[in-house]
């Protein structure tokens, strides 16, 4: 069953590589618009003598948002469902062998993929170029071990929470509000903009205890403070990502008695 | 020319009933309606949350406080508003449209093709950026105790950030659609990379970047430059900006009339 899955992820993967153009244009503008947010923070480091944050790890930190969850794209499982739910299609996918949920995110993860690793390396060139080396003084095996584990719990739960989004749908008829609420907010929270070390303290433990924290977690690889916190973080980002999968399953099985299925 | 009055009067005529029937479709769920609208409130004021946060680090960044950050937002949802609510249609569809061959049927019509495109759907969630833009903008100007000369360039620099935004957000990224298939998410990725411009307070920047974001990007024309001459009537800056907004308006209308010449109509084959 895996092997079906990793096809479906290898088909799609065959697609946007036949688009080399793309490619390059979406990394480069992954590129420019860390430039951008480089530049603007750039001139606020400027007048400050100390900072809990050195530049170079803000910035790497607002990078890994980018790299590793924005041009991931899973947020993106939203709009294939809620565009297979509001046109009917989904009676089509779920007749075949394989979960169309995960599907769907393979599809997604395939489509991305290329783009995904060409912007694992593109990205860390460019902030080496944009602002040098972060300092990694504080990272170990173990806070590289969380990190990858993190990631994995940002994946799992970013696929869970655009998913059930995505499938609210079939009561709202379109969830295109629900996910701009969502997205925006998960953005700002994640360390998108701002890196979470600059936000107030309450802030930042309020984002560490709620979902956004999962998706905020690995972009703060590079700040120093993250490590005394990093046993909290670990907990609450498995917890959130369970939850957040037994609501995404909870909620597939209200729409499975919710379908009713046309024929045509 | 008495033709091309005459054209004009009737393409705008059916742009306006066109657009009219998208809204109240679009509202016709009051439910769906008021959530979005809500919604985009709740978004933006979560937006200018995070960037206070970033100026309660940091204070006052190149003479730009938190007060001008709400205000470079609240300009940026006015006109984000403004155009999105009535070219809507170009947001998404124009290169969906394109890749799928569904071009077609605004070609078929003896309408303008970009009207019809622009009034082809309504993103009524935009009524919220509105409405939150222009409160924000109305505050703004009383907190900078803008004179009335200034009120007026403010608005005029407005109406251009207005047309560079429409270009430059909406037209020239979807353009790409007629010289690159599948090209929809990197329309998506160039329309965002504008509006980030324009988004995040580039205000702050000196030197060669702003005269990028000034001249080749205009971001700056989408909030920024609208505070500096609320508060220091920059009259200089607003002929830049008519100079550039008359310059990219023609280049885009020009451009579309090209590519469009490049549309191929197929017929549609969807695989499932």
């Amino acid at each position: 069953m895996i092997n079906a899955y990793w096809q479906v992820v290898k088909t799609s993967a065959h697609e946007d590589a036949a688009n080399a153009k793309r490619l390059i244009a979406g990394v480069s503008v992954s590129v420019i618009r860390i430039g951008l947010i480089a530049a603007i923070y750039g001139v606020a480091y400027r007048k400050l003598n100390h900072a809990s944050l050195p530049y170079a790890n803000a910035i790497w930190g607002i990078g890994i948002y980018f790299g590793l969850i924005l041009n991931l794209g899973l947020r993106n499982v939203f709009k294939i469902v809620n565009h297979e739910v509001s046109t009917g299609m989904v009676e089509v996918g779920l007749i075949k062998p394989l979960d169309w949920r995960l599907t769907k995110v393979c599809q997604l993860i395939g489509k991305n993929g290329l783009e995904f690793l060409v912007g694992l390396v593109a990205i860390p060139c460019a902030l080496y170029m944009f602002v040098g080396l972060p300092d990694t003084s504080h990272i170990s095996i173990v806070v590289v071990l969380s990190f990858i584990l993190l990631t994995i719990l940002a994946i799992v739960a970013a696929a869970s929470l655009f998913l059930t989004i995505g499938l609210s749908a079939f009561w709202l008829n379109d969830a295109k509000s629900v996910y701009r609420l969502t997205d925006k907010v998960v953005l700002i929270f994640g360390g998108g903009f701002v890196p979470i070390a600059l936000l107030p303290g309450v802030v930042q433990s309020i984002i560490r205890y709620s979902p956004f924290g999962v998706y905020a977690a690995p972009t703060q690889l590079f700040n120093p403070a993250m490590v005394a916190n990093l046993p909290a973080t670990l907990i609450s980002a498995v917890v959130w990502s369970v939850l957040l999968l037994v609501f995404c399953q909870f909620i597939w099985a209200r729409v499975e008695k919710r379908i009713e299925v046309n024929g045509g | 020319m008495a033709n091309f009055f005459k054209n004009l009067k009737h393409d705008t005529h059916i742009y306006w009933l066109s657009l009219r029937t998208q809204f109240n479709a679009s509202a016709a769920l009051r439910g769906a309606f008021i959530t979005q609208v809500v919604g985009m409130v709740l978004n933006n004021s979560a937006l200018i949350l995070a960037w206070l946060f970033m100026f309660g680090y940091f204070g006052n960044i190149n003479g730009w406080s938190g007060y001008e950050l709400i205000g470079l937002q609240g300009i940026n949802m006015f006109i984000f508003g403004v155009v999105m609510l009535m070219s809507g249609g170009l947001s998404d569809d124009l290169s969906t449209r394109v890749d799928q061959g569904s071009f077609d049927n605004f070609l078929t019509k003896p309408v303008s093709v970009l009207s019809q495109v622009a009034s082809s759907s309504v993103e009524v969630s935009a009524v919220g950026d509105l409405l939150m833009g222009l409160g924000i903008m109305i505050w703004y100007a009383a907190y900078a105790h803008a004179s009335l000369a200034g009120t007026l360039l403010f608005l005029v620099v407005v109406f251009e950030g207005c047309i560079l935004f429409w270009c430059f957000f909406l037209l020239l990224p979807g353009l790409l659609a007629f010289y690159l298939f599948d090209s929809d998410r990197l329309v998506r990725y160039l329309a965002s990379l504008f509006l980030d411009t324009s988004m995040y307070p580039t205000g702050v920047l000196t030197g060669a970047l702003r005269t990028v974001l000034l001249l080749v990007v205009p971001g700056l024309f989408m909030g920024a430059i609208q505070i500096d001459i609320l508060r220091n009537l920059h009259w200089e800056l607003v002929v830049v900006g008519a100079a550039l907004s008359i310059f990219w308006l023609i280049v885009s209308l020009w451009l579309f009339k090209r590519s469009i010449r490049r549309y191929e109509s197929s017929n549609l084959i969807g695989v499932r």
